[in-house]
Formats: structure tokens, C-alpha cells, sequence
């Protein structure tokens, strides 16, 4: 009797074929009230999409990637999960699960998920290294090693796979190894920020200081520059984010680069998804007035302070754009009022200070130069002004005393504050260290290519040396 | 050989005389730590002040200071309050209402183990003369007088305090005689003798610089209004003051250069790394480069955090730098560095080179994949199990919107579960131990600053916690004196007189030297036990213990009794210079 209910169950197992098909997980509740209501309204949409075809892989995935761009990710994960489930083959949707898993800290599950997606489509690099960068996260740096070198079987040009390389040579004190790998990945990728710092620890190690140094330098001057990624599945999830916080960030970037056309569009994107974005309407004030706009500029002024008065880096900008238009007056006002709201906003008090100087109100100056200082004692241009005004007034031990905090680090502005340094001594009486500062400044600005600068000080050096007994 | 042991009688009877080797702790079913905070009466409720605006502060509170302020030989504890935020509003506008118990103002509680043997707590904030209703965010114990009993520094968002105790189990605001209420924002502050000149001198770390009417709005991506992470606002300068004897206090910050380099400070640990005898100064600094300061040992430091290699995370990137502390973990003899960050960054484990150089070996100590999903605050090298090495324990809680919980309709979802994490000692790994750790490791809440002592000295390491927007709690240690231990009390004569920034060892027979630091100061706005302790592991006896005191004296005293506090004091011991 047992040895025919056995046989029957076996038989019954075998007709199966298939597995059975996993069954979907439940649609997830997304608590949507707080979202801003772009936001709110496109997730409603994709969801309602689902709701109407539960069974549609592409309704799924949608909702999962507008989702994961607003980073709802645990929300995401489930809708990854069900796209994934309705259509097994497809590559991209079990790789965005193992991302979005990746971003929840849940290494295992997105491991396992890597490897899934990496058997569908064994040739995806950014997964590979993905993978990699995670095995060696979680302690498994044999396995992300071989990864690594298969990548750069394939394509020997791969600075990241390089860099993970050099991570597990460090990791296993290979410092030579490891710095081998750091210098390849620099090789093709320069500007790559994270490589250059790990160089610089392994030639630390290595007992090459120079070279380490040089390296920590560049780490600091490229901290965030790396090599793309090429990972255009990511990159599309991302590029779907109605974030304005995201829109802002964007705007700064191009900002930074000097893009001001474009940085302006972006920002004005922004306000046209959430015109109480406050932010948007101070960076807007100051790409305005740099693109010679100042009309928009003191517009988005106005609308900053009709959402929020109490924003000093408004009242500071905008103080910065009177004091540039000859409103020393209006200035004042702006500064103090960033003032008012931030008793320790180092630059408000420079500036300050620079107004009630022009204005005659030397103590004034001085004490907002101080307190500019107080606030941000490694503030140089503070330091500058605060010298220079001692210096005026035959302070000239303090005024020299605050121009050498000017002289670090040494750049561009260096010059200047050299020479600054060198006719203090000059006015104490101190003609040794005056031609030294001076002689110090006339290289370097001749280093600058700052010839303005250099005739003024070549113009003092011959009144020094000519003073020769 | 001469023998100056002052063992605490009180603290022998306590503990129990057994000399012998104790069941090792994981025979016993009892989970390694007991949440004891409402038996022992100890009730606190930090009270973030929430109207609605998510100033930052509110997420930012609070530490825990544990101090002996009446000097009868056991840990009291001092817990800074929070308040309500915004000019011109009530109590009534909070978001979270003042709960049962729960009242404003900072508070401190006496322990009653001495003389009752019983643990319990009583509020004595009002005769004590603290009950200051600012926004608390820590504190920094210390005697900074030596004159015996433990001064009180309190770190706010607006001016901190200075509390000089009189002795009588009072405090005295000193404040503006000591010109030390400096009135940015303040989070950690420690005690110690930088100048070696016997007295405590005192260091402060400032966050941003915040204020009310310059609140920024920030948001979630969905465009959510959250809490903003500190890169908007400027980090505000921290300060150094030089204690000059007499109550009078110079702020060195500028002359000494420690005002030379800043960022959104929340940590503070300090060490002498590089082994040159002068203490060195860590501080840990959220979103920006965390700072090395080296004392050259005229009066100034410089800042070496990038070129030591703990200005950042392993892959060159700054982290979310808040709770942070030296030590030995590794027991070769120099103190080795954890810093805990923001969630979806692992905290940072940073083992000594031996020459001020310090690598990151948090992937390899298996600590990045445990810490991953925590952002955590408070934290301290403490030996739980007294087996030798020493372990971590990790207090967590978010300051940014968690999804899920926010999607369960949780109205503060910030709060995460605390780590309790092992040190395997030769396997060079931690080992996750929370879930076996006891109820309390299964908790989340938004939990902060963490002190660790011995609460009820019984010779291991308790700790107590404060939540933000929630209960404080108290971890009493179960299992700690199974195993043999020490617990070292130091007074200095030279020294400062609690001994703060000496190097204590305990000389074993055939194993290296233990080597612990004595200190108040790590962990996050929070003031820890100076006593040192000692797990013994499976050694009965030790041969010595050797002190290198901050005047530079090195003095042992041979065999030690062990399961015992003794107390040892400087110039009474054997001359060890060399050691």
C-alpha cells in the first residue's frame, strides 16, 4: 500500500515539468500623501497602470523603476520582484531587483540576484562589477577577484575593475600589487578620485612619501570624479526621477562646470515642479545676475523672501549683487539682516566689514572682520582685510600676524597676499624679511602669469633694494 | 617588592571573592545583557521639542554622562534634555506631546548601590543645583580642579555650561568666570591633559551653525520635507581651552591650530596614536574629512587625518563620521580607531600601523556588511565578556526618513536595532552577537549617545543609552564577571588627579601585554567611566599592572588581585620607565 502511494506521488512529480510558477507577491501599500503632488500624480499613475494589469511584466517594472527613482525602495523591490516573476528571462528586471536590494543594505539577496541576472546576460559588465564590488564587501575576496579578472579579460581598459583589483591586493596587504592595479585604473582614468587615494595609502605603505603625497593631493582635487560606468539600465531608472531635490542638484552641477544657460533651465524646471522650492529661487537669483540678467535676478529675490524671509544665503547674495551695483546702503542692509538671522555666517561679516570700511566706520570694519574670523578661522580673505586695515591704523605685529594665515595653501591668491605680507614688513622697518616675501611673491606671480602684480611688486623691490646702504 | 594595593573593599564584597576560572559565558543561558532602566527606577524621556519645521537639532540628541558626583563610589548619571524648538511656541504645539513622566530640563540620578547594594536610581537634579531647561545635547565628566570631586561639563545648541562641583553634592555654574560657554552649537566634549601640566584641559566639538530663523527646508526625492543632512549649513570651528589653575581658562583654539581646520563635528576620542607620549585628538566630522590632530608638544597640533588615512573611509570618500573611539583592539599595543556613520556607508575600523598610520580594515574585520543598514551614533571599545578583547556596541537610529517604517504609519521613523558586536581576538573578525544579546538588541529606537561603565560594581562593563524622543536605558551587564577581571581605579598625584589619558597594562604571563587607555572621553555627546577594566579571559592571576601616567611617570605594581577594583596611585608603584 505505501510502496503504490510512493509510486503515485513520484509519478505525479514527474508529469510536472516545469517548476511550478512562483506566485506574486502582494502589491505593496506606498504611503504617497507627503509627496509632492508631480510626484504624487505620475506613481499614481504607473500604480493604477498595475492595478489594471497585474499580470503585465512591462505595468510592473514601470511602477518598480519610477519607484526606485524616487528611491521608495522597499516599495520597488516588490514590484522588481513581480516583474521579475512574470517574465524570468528578461535581464533587466532581475538586475534593477538586485540593485534596488543593493541600495537596502540586503547584500545576500542582491548577490543572489547578480548572479541570476548575470546567467541571463553573462556579458553585462556593470553587473559584473557590481558583484564583485559586493563580494568584496561582504568577505568573499577570492570570488570578487576572479570576477574582477574576467572583466578585464574582456576589456583590459576597465579602470574600475582595475581599481576593485587593487582594493583586494591592499586588503591582503599586496601593497606592491595593489599599487600596481591603483596606477593601471589612473592610467585610463586620470581624474579618478577614489584611485588616487588608494595609491596614495599603498606608497605610503611602500615608503614613498613624495609619491603618496602627490597622490593624496590628487585624491582631494578629483574626490569626486570616477570613471563611468557605462551601467545605461541604472542610468535610464534614474534618469526618471521628477525629483526637484534631484533637478537642484543637477542645476549646481552644470552651475559648477559654467554652464549657466543650462543650469538656469534645470532650475526653472524645478520651480515649475515645485515653485516653492526656495532653493531654486536663490540659485536662480545668482545665475541671473552672473548671466547680467539683474532684473530675473532681484525678481527671484523677491519671490525667495515672499516664501521665506528668514533665508540668510539670500540676503547675502542679494547684498553681494547691491555692493556690485553701487547700493552700499542696501548692501549694509542685506548683510545685516543675513546677520540677524545667522550671527555666525563668517561671509556676511566680511562683507560687512568691507561696507563699513568704505563708509569710514573702521571699528566696525574691524570687529566684523574679527568676528568673520572668529566664525571660520581659516578664512583668508578675512585675514586679508583684517591685516590690511591694522596695517593702516601701525597695528603692523598684528596686521603681519594675520597675513601669514593668509599664505596657506599656497594657489593663485598667494601672490597677493605675499606681497601684502612683504610691504607690512616693509612699513615695520623689517627690510630682510620684506625682500624675502616680495621676492617670494614676484616668483610665484610670475608663475601665475599675474603681470599686473608683478610689475607692482618688481616696482617695490627696486624702492626696497635701492634702499640698500 | 613593595605593594601598594588600595583594593576597594566595597567593591570585593559586591563582586564576590571567586578567584577561579568562572563558566565562560556561552554555556550560560543568560542573554549577555539585561534593560534594567524602569526597575531601577531610572526614568528619562528625551523630549525632541517638534513643531513641524524639522530643525535639525530635533534628530540630532542626545549623550549620557556617567560620573561618581558624590563621590561614594558608584556611577551617577547626568542626562541632557531637549526643548521645545521654535521662538514663540508652546508645549502644547508639539508634535509629540510631553508623555507620562516625562519633563523638561536636564537631570541627574544618584546611585543607591552604594550604600544600599541595591540598584537604583533617584532624581536629584533639583538639590544638585542642574536643573537647566536648555536644549541639551551632552556632556563631559571630569575634575578638572583636582581637587576630588567631578566638574560638569554640559554641551547644548546654545551656550554650554560648566558646572565646578562643590563637594557637597552640589554644582555651581562657572560658566562666565571660565569664559568656556561657547555659544555655538556643541556636541561632544571631552576632558583631558593636552599640555601635560596636571590639569584636565577641555575640547569641544561644534556641528553647524544652524539657527532657527535660517532653517532650511529640505526634501525627501518623492518631495517630502525631511530633516536636511549638515552639507547645507557651514560646520562651525570647535574649541580647545587651556586650563590655567585657579578656574581661569584660555581658549587656545587659533594659537593652538586646532581652529585651523573644521567641519560638522559630532565626535571626539583622543590617544596618544603615534606613541610619543602626548595626546593626540580625533574628531569626527559628519559629511566632511575627519581630523588627526597630532600634538607636537609645544602647545599646538597639526592635522594629519588624510595622510594617517582616517580622514575617510577606505575608498577615499568622507562618511557621516558621529560616534567614534580608540582602542586597543587588536592588542598590539597601540590604540586603533572605529568611527560609526550614516546608513547605506558601514562604519569605519581603522587599525593602528603603530606609527600614527592607520589602515581601514573594516571589509576584512567583516564590520562594513553588519554596519551597513545603521546609522550610528554611540559607540566605545568595552570588553563585555572580560575574555581579553575588546568588543563593540553600537547605538543606532536613523536622521532620515526610513520607507518602510514611514509606509507602517510610524510618526518618527528614524529608529533602528542596536549591535552588540564580539571580537573573535586571533580570527580577526566580529561576530554579529545581537540577536542572542537579549531582548533589549531586538528593540529599534532612535537611539544616540551611548557611556559605558560599571554601574552596580560588579567588575564588567554596563551601558546606558539615550534615545532620542525616547527612553533611556540602562544594559546591565550578565555575564562580564563570569570570567576573571580587574578593574583598575588611577589617581594621580603629578597627573591630573583621575588619571585621565594614562596607558594602563595588564602584564600577562606568556601573552602580550594588555593595554588599555583611561579616558572619559569617545562614543558620541556622552561621558564614560575613567575606571579601566580588565577581562582576564581564561588567566586566574596576572603578573603586573604597568601605568604610564600623563606626567610621563611608568610605575608597576606586580600580581595584581584579581576580581577585584583596586585603586593605584601615582608615585606609589615600582619605577618601570622602559616598559
Amino acid at each position: 500500500m505505501k510502496g503504490w502511494v510512493a509510486a503515485a506521488a513520484g509519478l505525479l512529480l514527474g508529469c510536472g515539468g516545469a517548476p511550478p510558477k512562483e506566485s506574486l507577491p502582494p502589491q505593496p501599500e506606498v504611503k504617497l500623501e507627503a509627496f509632492q503632488p508631480t510626484i504624487r500624480g505620475e506613481i499614481e499613475k504607473v500604480l493604477r497602470a498595475v492595478e489594471s494589469r497585474p499580470e503585465d511584466p512591462d505595468a510592473n517594472a514601470e511602477a518598480a523603476m519610477l519607484l526606485h527613482a524616487h528611491q521608495q525602495n522597499a516599495a520597488a523591490e516588490v514590484y522588481y520582484d513581480r516583474a521579475r516573476i512574470l517574465e524570468p528571462d528578461r535581464f533587466d528586471w532581475v538586475y534593477l531587483l538586485a540593485c534596488v536590494q543593493l541600495e537596502q543594505g540586503k547584500n545576500k539577496e542582491a548577490i543572489g540576484n547578480l548572479r541570476a541576472a548575470l546567467q541571463i546576460d553573462p556579458g553585462y559588465v556593470p553587473a559584473e562589477v557590481k558583484l564583485a564590488d559586493l563580494l568584496l564587501r561582504t568577505g568573499q575576496p577570492r570570488e570578487a577577484e576572479s570576477l574582477y579578472s574576467k572583466v578585464l579579460e574582456a576589456d583590459p581598459e576597465n579602470a574600475i575593475a582595475w581599481y576593485g583589483l587593487g582594493r583586494i591586493h591592499a586588503s591582503r596587504d599586496e601593497t606592491a600589487k595593489a599599487a600596481e592595479a591603483f596606477e593601471k585604473a589612473i592610467q585610463i582614468y586620470p581624474r579618478y578620485g577614489q584611485a588616487h587615494y588608494a595609491l596614495a595609502l599603498a606608497y605610503r605603505k611602500l615608503h614613498r612619501r613624495q609619491d603618496a603625497k602627490r597622490h593624496f593631493e590628487l585624491g582631494e582635487t578629483h574626490k569626486l570624479d570616477m570613471p563611468p560606468t557605462g551601467d545605461r539600465i541604472l542610468t535610464a531608472v534614474r534618469s526618471k526621477t521628477k525629483s526637484p531635490t534631484e533637478y537642484l542638484r543637477a542645476g549646481v552641477e552644470l552651475e559648477k562646470q559654467g554652464r549657466l544657460e543650462e543650469s538656469v533651465a534645470v532650475h526653472l524646471k524645478v520651480l515649475e515642479i515645485d515653485p516653492q522650492q526656495v532653493q531654486a529661487h536663490i540659485n536662480l537669483m545668482s545665475l541671473y545676475w552672473r548671466l547680467g540678467r539683474k532684473e530675473e535676478a532681484l525678481a527671484h529675490y523677491r519671490k525667495a523672501l515672499a516664501i521665506n524671509e528668514n533665508l540668510p544665503d539670500c540676503h547675502y547674495d542679494y547684498g553681494v549683487i547691491m555692493y556690485q551695483m553701487g547700493n552700499r546702503a542696501e548692501a549694509k542692509k542685506a548683510f545685516r539682516r543675513a546677520l540677524e538671522i545667522n550671527p555666525f555666517y563668517a561671509k556676511a561679516h566680511l562683507n560687512l566689514g568691507v561696507v563699513l570700511e568704505e563708509e569710514g566706520d573702521i571699528a566696525g570694519a574691524v570687529r566684523h572682520f574679527r568676528k568673520a574670523i572668529e566664525n571660520q578661522p581659516d578664512y583668508r580673505l578675512a585675514h586679508f582685510h583684517l591685516g590690511r586695515v591694522l596695517a593702516d591704523q601701525g597695528k603692523l605685529d598684528e596686521a603681519i600676524r594675520h597675513f601669514r594665515q593668509t599664505l596657506k595653501p599656497q594657489d593663485e591668491q598667494t601672490p597677493g597676499y605675499l606681497f601684502a605680507l612683504g610691504i607690512a614688513y616693509a612699513r615695520k622697518g623689517d627690510r630682510g624679511e620684506a625682500l624675502r616675501c616680495m621676492r617670494r611673491a614676484r616668483d610665484q606671480a610670475s608663475r601665475f602669469d599675474q603681470w599686473q602684480l608683478l610689475a607692482s611688486i618688481n616696482r617695490s623691490l627696486q624702492t626696497l633694494q635701492r634702499g640698500r646702504p | 617588592m613593595r605593594r601598594h594595593w588600595i583594593a576597594s573593599g566595597l567593591a570585593a564584597l559586591l563582586a564576590g571573592c571567586g578567584g577561579g576560572e568562572r563558566p565562560p559565558a556561552a554555556e550560560s543561558p543568560v542573554y549577555p545583557f539585561r534593560e534594567v532602566s524602569q526597575q531601577t527606577g531610572l526614568h528619562f524621556d528625551y523630549f525632541v521639542g517638534a513643531t513641524g519645521e524639522k530643525y535639525i537639532v530635533e534628530v540630532m540628541g542626545a549623550g549620557v554622562a556617567l560620573l561618581d558626583y558624590d563621590n561614594d563610589g558608584d556611577l551617577d548619571i547626568f542626562l541632557p534634555q531637549g526643548n521645545i524648538l521654535t521662538p514663540g511656541k508652546t508645549l502644547a504645539d508639539s508634535l509629540f506631546p510631553l508623555r507620562k513622566g516625562q519633563t523638561l530640563g536636564n537631570k541627574l540620578f544618584r546611585n543607591e548601590i552604594v550604600p544600599t547594594g541595591k540598584l537604583h536610581f533617584t532624581d536629584v537634579t533639583k538639590q544638585a543645583g542642574l536643573d537647566y531647561e536648555g536644549y541639551g545635547m551632552g556632556a563631559a565628566a571630569g575634575d578638572y580642579d583636582n581637587d576630588g570631586d567631578i566638574d560638569l561639563y554640559v554641551t547644548n545648541f546654545g551656550p554650554n555650561i560648566l558646572y565646578e562641583n562643590n563637594g557637597d553634592g552640589t554644582f555651581t555654574n562657572v560658566t562666565a568666570k571660565a569664559g568656556v560657554g561657547d555659544p555655538r552649537w556643541g556636541s561632544s566634549a571631552a576632558f583631558f591633559d593636552y599640555d601635560q601640566d596636571g590639569d584636565l584641559d577641555l575640547m569641544v566639538t561644534n556641528y553647524v551653525d544652524f539657527t532657527f530663523q535660517g532653517n532650511k527646508t529640505c526634501y525627501t526625492p518623492g518631495g517630502e520635507v525631511d530633516y536636511c543632512t549638515p552639507l547645507v549649513y557651514n560646520g562651525a570651528v570647535d574649541k580647545l581651552w587651556r586650563n590655567d589653575g585657579n578656574g581661569k581658562w584660555t581658549d587656545v583654539s587659533v594659537s593652538s591650530g586646532i581652529a585651523s581646520k573644521f567641519g560638522p563635528g559630532l565626535g571626539l576620542t583622543t590617544s596618544d596614536v603615534n606613541g610619543d607620549g602626548l595626546i593626540d585628538i580625533y574628531v569626527a566630522n559628519d559629511t566632511t574629512a575627519n581630523l588627526l590632530w597630532i600634538n607636537q608638544g609645544d602647545g599646538t597640533f597639526v592635522e594629519t587625518g588624510l595622510e594617517a588615512g582616517v580622514a575617510y573611509s577606505e575608498d577615499g570618500m568622507p562618511r557621516a563620521g558621529m560616534g567614534t573611539s580608540f582602542g586597543d583592539f587588536d592588542a598590539d599595543g597601540d590604540d586603533d580607531l572605529i568611527v560609526l556613520n550614516l546608513r547605506a556607508e558601514g562604519c569605519s575600523l581603522y587599525v593602528n600601523e603603530g606609527d600614527g598610520f592607520f589602515s581601514d580594515v573594516t571589509l576584512r574585520f567583516g564590520l562594513g556588511h553588519v554596519t551597513y543598514q545603521y546609522t550610528g551614533f554611540g559607540v566605545d571599545w568595552f570588553d563585555y565578556d572580560s575574555d581579553g578583547w575588546l568588543d563593540l556596541f553600537m547605538a543606532n537610529g536613523a536622521v532620515t526618513i526610513i520607507e518602510e517604517l514611514q509606509a507602517k504609519g510610524d510618526p518618527y521613523p528614524f529608529a533602528q536595532p542596536n549591535l552588540l558586536l564580539h571580537n573573535l581576538g586571533h580570527d580577526a573578525q566580529f561576530e554579529n552577537v545581537s540577536p542572542k544579546a537579549g531582548p533589549a538588541f531586538q528593540m529599534a529606537e532612535v537611539s544616540r549617545g551611548a557611556a559605558f561603565g560599571d554601574l552596580d560594581n560588579d567588575g564588567d562593563i554596563d551601558i546606558v543609552y539615550q534615545n532620542n524622543n525616547g527612553l533611556t536605558r540602562i544594559l546591565l551587564n550578565q555575564v562580564g564577571n563570569r570570567r576573571n577581571w580587574i578593574m583598575v581605579k588611577l589617581e594621580g598625584t603629578k597627573s591630573n588627579r583621575q588619571g585621565i589619558g594614562a596607558r594602563v597594562g595588564l602584564v600577562r604571563r606568556g601573552k602580550p601585554t594588555l593595554w588599555r587607555r583611561a579616558h572619559t572621553d569617545s562614543s558620541y555627546c556622552s561621558s564614560n567611566d575613567p575606571r579601566v577594566h580588565f577581562g582576564l579571559g581564561s588567566d586566574t592571576a596576572a603578573d603586573a599592572i604597568v601605568v604610564k601616567w600623563p606626567s610621563g611617570l611608568v610605575e608597576r605594581w606586580d600580581n595584581p588581585p584579581v576580581n577585584r577594583q583596586i585603586t593605584l596611585k601615582e608615585g606609589t608603584g615600582r619605577p618601570a620607565n622602559g616598559t
